[in-house]
C-alpha cells in the first residue's frame, strides 16, 4: 500500500515536473515569437511599403465590386401582389366604382340607341374616361412627387391602378358585349362586336399612357381630352362612314386591332420595365 | 456610409437651375440655406432621383442611385416642399398608404403608424380626416410619412414651414434624437432651424454653393461684416435704400440700426457679433432682392 503510494506520488511530481518544463520552453518561445513580431512590425512601419500600382488598382477594384454586390436593405419588403393587394384595399373601390359607373350610362346607350352595332365604339372610351380621375389622382391631390420618392416609384403605382382597372373593364365590357348580341339578335357578328368594344378602348389607353410619358404639362382636364375627342370622333364615323361598320370592313378593324394592341402593350411592356428597373413613369414638373 | 454628389447640374432649356455641384455628405444633419428659385428643391429632387438630372451623378456609397432604383428608394425618407393629401383619407390611412408604397409589411406599418403618430403628436386625432387638419398637423404628418421606412437617407425640403414655435422645437428634438448614424438634409428659411439643427450648412446661391462650412465656420466669416449704427428715425429710410440692414430697434429716441456691410457704413459704426441671420443678408442682400 505505502510503496503504491510513493510511487504515485513520484508519478505526479514527474508530471508536475514535465508541465513546468513545458510552460517555461512556451513562455521563451512566446516571448521570442513577441519579440520577432514586434521588430517585424517596426521595421515594416518604418519602412516605406512598395506599392505596386496594378495590384493597389486590382485591390480599389475588387472593393467597389464587394460593396457593389452587398445589399443595402436588410429590412423585409412586400412583393408586387401584396403590394396590389395593398392598392386595391386603398384604390380599388374608386376604380371598380368609376368603371361600373361607365358600364351603367354605357347599358342605358346601348337599350336607347336603335343603330346599336354601328354606335357600339363609342360608348368604348367612356371606361378610359372614367379611369382617368383615378391615374391623375396622385397629381391633382399633389402627392404625386411624395409617391414617386417611395420604393413603388411613378411606374408601379401605374402599373398597380392598371392592372385593377384592367380586371374592372375586362368584366364589364363583357357585360356590354353580351347585352349588345341580346339586344340585336346578331350572335353571328360576334368578332365584329368584340373589334368594336376593343379597338376604340387600345386606341384610347395608348394614347392616354403615351400623354402622361411624354407630355410634360399634362394634368387630369388635359388627359380627360383625349377619351373625350375619342368619344366624338367614333359618333362622327358611325354618322358619316356607315361603311366602316359592313361585314366588309372586318379586316380593316383587325388591322387596327393589331396596330393598337401593339402600341398598348408596347406600352404597358414600357411600364414593366420601368418598375423593374424602379424608375419614374411620367414627368415630375 | 456616404453619399457623393459630384459635379450635378440641371438646365430647364436655357435657365441653369443647378450648377455643377458637388458635395459628400456623411452621417449628420445638413442645412441647405438659400432664397427661392437658388435650386435647393431641384437639387433635392435629383438626389432623391425624382428628377433626371442633365449631368452629374448622385452616388450612395459608390453606387449611381438611379441605377439603385428601388433599393435606393428602400433607404430614403422624402418630404417635398409642396405637397398634398388624399381629403378623405384619414391620418391613420394616409401613413398606411404610404407604407404600401414603402413596400413596409402591413402589421409592420400598422405598428410604424402608430409609433409615428405618437412621435410627432398626433396620435389623438389619427382617425380623423386628413381635411380636418391645420397646416401645422398636415405638416407634422408629412415628416411622419417620410420616417416610416425608417430611412437611412433623409431630405426634407422646408419641414419647419407652417409649424409653430412649439411644433418646430419638438421637431428639432425629432430629427436631434433621429439622426445618430443617418444623413439628414433639410432645406429652410428659418435660419435659427438651420443654426439650432444643422451640423454643417450649404448656403445655396444661383444654382451653386456659395459657401459652406459648420455655422462657427460660416460665423466666423462673417466676423468683421456686421455693424450697429445709431442714427436719428428721419434718416432710416435712407439707410434702407443703401445698405442692408439684418435688424433695427428704437432705444431711447434714437434708432439703432443692424447693417451688414464688408466696410464701415459710417465712422461712428461699431463692429459687433454676428449670427448665422447676418451671414444669410450678407449672401442675400436685400438690395440685390429689390
Amino acid at each position: 500500500m505505502t510503496e503504491s503510494r510513493h510511487n504515485a506520488e513520484i508519478q505526479r511530481s514527474e508530471i508536475r515536473q514535465s508541465t513546468d518544463r513545458q510552460r517555461n520552453g512556451t513562455n521563451s518561445f512566446r516571448a521570442i515569437n513577441s519579440e520577432t513580431i514586434e521588430s517585424y512590425l517596426y521595421n515594416t512601419m518604418h519602412t516605406p511599403a512598395k506599392v505596386r500600382p496594378e495590384k493597389m488598382q486590382e485591390t480599389i477594384q475588387e472593393c467597389i465590386a464587394q460593396v457593389r454586390r452587398s445589399p443595402v436593405e436588410d429590412e423585409e419588403r412586400t412583393s408586387f401582389w401584396a403590394y396590389l393587394s395593398d392598392i386595391f384595399h386603398f384604390e380599388g373601390m374608386s376604380i371598380f366604382g368609376l368603371q361600373f359607373a361607365a358600364l351603367l350610362v354605357s347599358c342605358l346607350g346601348i337599350g336607347t340607341i336603335a343603330r346599336i352595332p354601328r354606335f357600339l365604339p363609342a360608348f368604348m372610351p367612356l371606361f378610359s374616361l372614367a379611369f382617368v380621375p383615378v391615374l391623375y389622382r396622385n397629381q391633382t391631390c399633389r402627392m404625386a412627387e411624395m409617391e414617386a420618392a417611395t420604393r413603388a416609384s411613378g411606374a408601379q403605382v401605374v402599373l398597380a391602378k392598371l392592372i385593377l382597372a384592367g380586371a374592372a373593364q375586362m368584366l364589364c365590357m363583357t357585360v356590354i358585349l353580351g347585352l349588345v348580341i341580346s339586344v340585336s339578335g346578331t350572335p353571328e357578328r360576334i368578332v365584329q362586336m368584340i373589334l368594336y368594344i376593343t379597338v376604340p378602348f387600345l386606341v384610347c389607353m395608348a394614347a392616354m399612357l403615351k400623354r402622361i410619358r411624354t407630355c410634360r404639362h399634362g394634368n387630369m382636364t388635359t388627359g380627360m381630352a383625349v377619351p373625350a375627342f375619342s368619344c366624338a370622333a367614333w359618333c362622327a364615323s358611325a354618322q358619316f362612314f356607315p361603311w366602316l361598320y359592313e361585314t366588309s370592313a372586318t379586316g380593316l378593324w383587325i388591322a387596327g386591332f393589331v396596330v393598337f394592341a401593339a402600341f398598348f402593350i408596347k406600352e404597358i411592356c414600357y411600364i414593366v420595365q420601368m418598375r423593374k428597373e424602379g424608375k419614374m413613369y411620367g414627368i415630375i414638373n | 456610409m456616404e453619399l457623393s454628389i459630384d459635379s450635378l447640374t440641371k438646365h430647364y432649356g436655357s435657365k441653369i437651375a443647378v450648377d455643377c455641384v458637388s458635395a459628400t455628405l456623411k452621417p449628420g444633419v445638413y442645412g441647405l440655406l438659400g432664397e427661392n428659385g437658388a435650386g435647393k428643391t431641384t437639387l433635392m429632387r435629383m438626389i432623391c432621383s425624382i428628377l433626371k438630372a442633365t449631368s452629374g451623378e448622385v452616388l450612395f456609397d459608390g453606387r449611381d442611385v438611379t441605377d439603385m432604383g428601388a433599393g435606393y428608394r428602400n433607404i430614403l425618407g422624402y418630404l417635398p416642399q409642396d405637397f398634398g393629401y388624399y381629403p378623405d383619407y384619414t391620418a391613420m390611412e394616409f401613413l398606411r398608404y404610404m407604407a404600401a408604397l414603402k413596400g413596409i409589411p402591413r402589421k409592420k406599418a400598422v405598428t410604424r403608424s402608430e409609433e409615428l403618430l405618437a412621435v410627432t403628436g398626433l396620435e389623438h386625432v389619427g382617425g380623423k380626416k386628413i381635411k380636418t387638419f391645420s397646416g401645422g398637423m398636415k405638416q407634422r404628418l408629412g415628416i411622419a410619412q417620410a420616417l416610416l421606412n425608417h430611412p437611412k437617407v433623409l431630405i426634407l425640403d422646408e419641414p419647419t414651414a407652417g409649424l409653430d414655435p412649439k411644433e418646430r422645437v419638438r421637431f428639432r428634438n425629432l430629427l436631434a434624437d433621429y439622426a445618430g448614424d443617418r444623413i439628414v438634409l433639410l432645406s429652410t428659411h428659418i435660419v435659427s432651424d438651420i443654426e439650432a439643427i444643422a451640423d454643417y450648412v450649404y448656403i445655396m446661391k444661383k444654382g451653386s454653393f456659395a459657401a459652406q462650412g459648420s455655422v462657427a465656420e460660416l460665423i466666423a466669416q462673417a466676423g468683421g461684416k456686421v455693424w450697429e449704427l445709431i442714427v436719428e428715425p428721419r434718416e432710416v429710410p435712407a439707410w434702407e435704400r443703401k445698405a442692408t440692414i439684418s435688424n433695427l430697434r428704437h432705444e431711447d429716441g434714437h434708432v439703432v440700426l443692424r447693417i451688414v456691410s464688408d466696410v464701415s457704413p459710417a465712422p461712428q459704426a461699431t463692429v459687433c457679433h454676428a449670427g448665422l441671420e447676418d451671414l444669410y443678408l450678407y449672401y442675400f442682400p436685400v438690395k440685390e432682392e429689390n
